[in-house]
């Protein structure tokens, strides 16, 4: 009786489980590709939407007329550090006649980085001698990255001072690469990263990696 | 280990007073003793720990925003080290015997943290899988978030388990139509 009561559990529970789950798995890994272009396209869609998403208020401390105009140094007692949130300068990166002109957000989260590109929080500031890391979306404020070439200039212009920095390597790798960027470095380098592919809507752990080294901007003195 | 030294490092960030003033310089000597604390390398049990780059900096920016005193530099790096001694006193050989440190030890230091915030008005926020230290702004002044983040479309596992649902429970249910209207029948 124990053995035909299994038997109707195994016929009429466990296997029909077992296939519906094998089916789940199948339909996934069939249509992985189309199911995350759909889910992609759908969220591009609402983040341009704004759907169910309350209108956060940002601060804004870039203003160009500020700018002190220090040639080779800075005192760090004239600059106002922004906190998570606060806009405090503009990338500027140019192609051919195209000028793309990109906030710059201290902070690099999701809402930040629908407004613009997101200066990672535990990284150093331009001006610092150490490693600057910025990311943005790939659809939007970082799709002009994919027409960068080695000796391009990327523009940095902030609350307290304008930097130049040239591109040395463009590099698609694995995000979590470790020889990507080094936070610890003890010289100036601005990191720019968005995912990879470009133009292609889904899933994705690659990043496409631009870094640059220091060519012109005042160094912050801390010591002032 | 980056949970307990995440709970250090908010240690330090929420004992200092949220406020942002106009500094002699961005970094005083007391700012720069406490991020020389953080940034020490601390032997416990044989081995050496340090503090990760990315936290220290975090903190250093922080630090750039407030005047931190000396005697608040003082009993946060007396937290600081209060927490080593708690590390010292573990079995701790290696960063991932931080998981299996004994219930208590990682009560008191969670603990030794959410209390200095709350005297000072800052938060700490841990929840099972980020620590998260904001001011009395409500801003973010530490996380231990992942460095490199989503900057393209992100993934929702809910919207593909719910494309899947859709898709078999249709394929089921034009198999069971099939068979009733008898379309499998020779």
């Amino acid at each position: 009786m124990v053995t035909r009561f299994l038997r109707k559990l195994a016929v009429h529970l466990f296997l029909p489980l077992a296939f519906l789950l094998l089916g789940y798995l199948f339909l996934y890994l069939a249509f992985s590709p189309f199911i995350n272009f759909g889910i992609s396209a759908w969220d591009a869609l609402s983040n341009d939407l704004n759907l169910g998403q309350a209108e956060e208020i940002y601060k804004d401390i870039y203003e160009e007329k500020l700018f002190i105009g220090y040639d080779s140094y800075v005192p760090s007692s004239e600059i106002v550090y922004p906190t998570e949130g606060t806009r405090y300068g503009k990338i500027l990166i140019t192609h051919e006649s195209d000028i793309y002109d990109i906030p710059l957000y201290f902070g690099d989260t999701n809402p930040i980085l629908r407004r613009g590109a997101g200066h990672y929080m535990g990284s150093h500031f331009p001006g610092e001698k150490s490693t600057i890391l910025v990311s943005a979306h790939n659809n939007t404020y970082f799709n002009c990255l994919k027409h960068l070439e080695i000796g391009d200039i990327i523009e940095v212009r902030t609350n307290y001072g304008h930097y130049k920095y040239e591109v040395v390597k463009l590099r698609a790798l694995d995000k979590n690469d470790s020889t990507a960027f080094d936070l610890s470095a003890d010289y100036e380098n601005l990191v720019l990263y968005t995912c990879y592919p470009f133009d292609t809507l889904g899933l994705t752990n690659k990043r496409y990696f631009v870094n640059t080294k220091l060519v012109s901007g005042p160094y912050i003195n801390f010591h002032e | 280990m980056k949970r307990i030294i995440a709970v250090l490092l908010s240690l330090m960030l929420i004992l200092i007073p949220m406020s942002i003033t106009a500094s002699a310089a961005a970094i005083n000597d007391d700012e720069q003793r406490i991020i020389d604390c953080l940034s020490q390398k601390a032997e416990i049990n044989g081995k050496k720990f340090i503090v990760p780059k990315n936290y220290v900096t975090q903190a250093e920016n922080f630090l750039k925003t407030i005047d931190a005193t000396k005697a608040q530099a003082d009993e946060i790096i007396a937290c600081v080290e209060e927490t080593i001694k708690i590390l010292k006193a573990s079995k701790l050989t290696k960063t991932s015997d931080l998981k299996v440190l004994p219930y208590e030890d990682k009560a008191e230091i969670l603990a030794l943290g959410k209390q200095a915030a709350a005297a000072v008005g800052g938060v700490l926020v841990y929840d099972g899988a980020l620590v998260i230290v904001t001011n009395a702004e409500g801003e973010t002044v530490f996380s231990d978030a992942p460095i490199i983040k989503t900057t393209g479309a992100q993934l929702d596992y809910t919207g593909v388990a719910a494309i899947a649902a859709v898709v078999v429970l249709f394929l089921a249910a034009s198999f069971v139509v099939a068979r009733k209207k008898g379309l499998f029948v020779k």
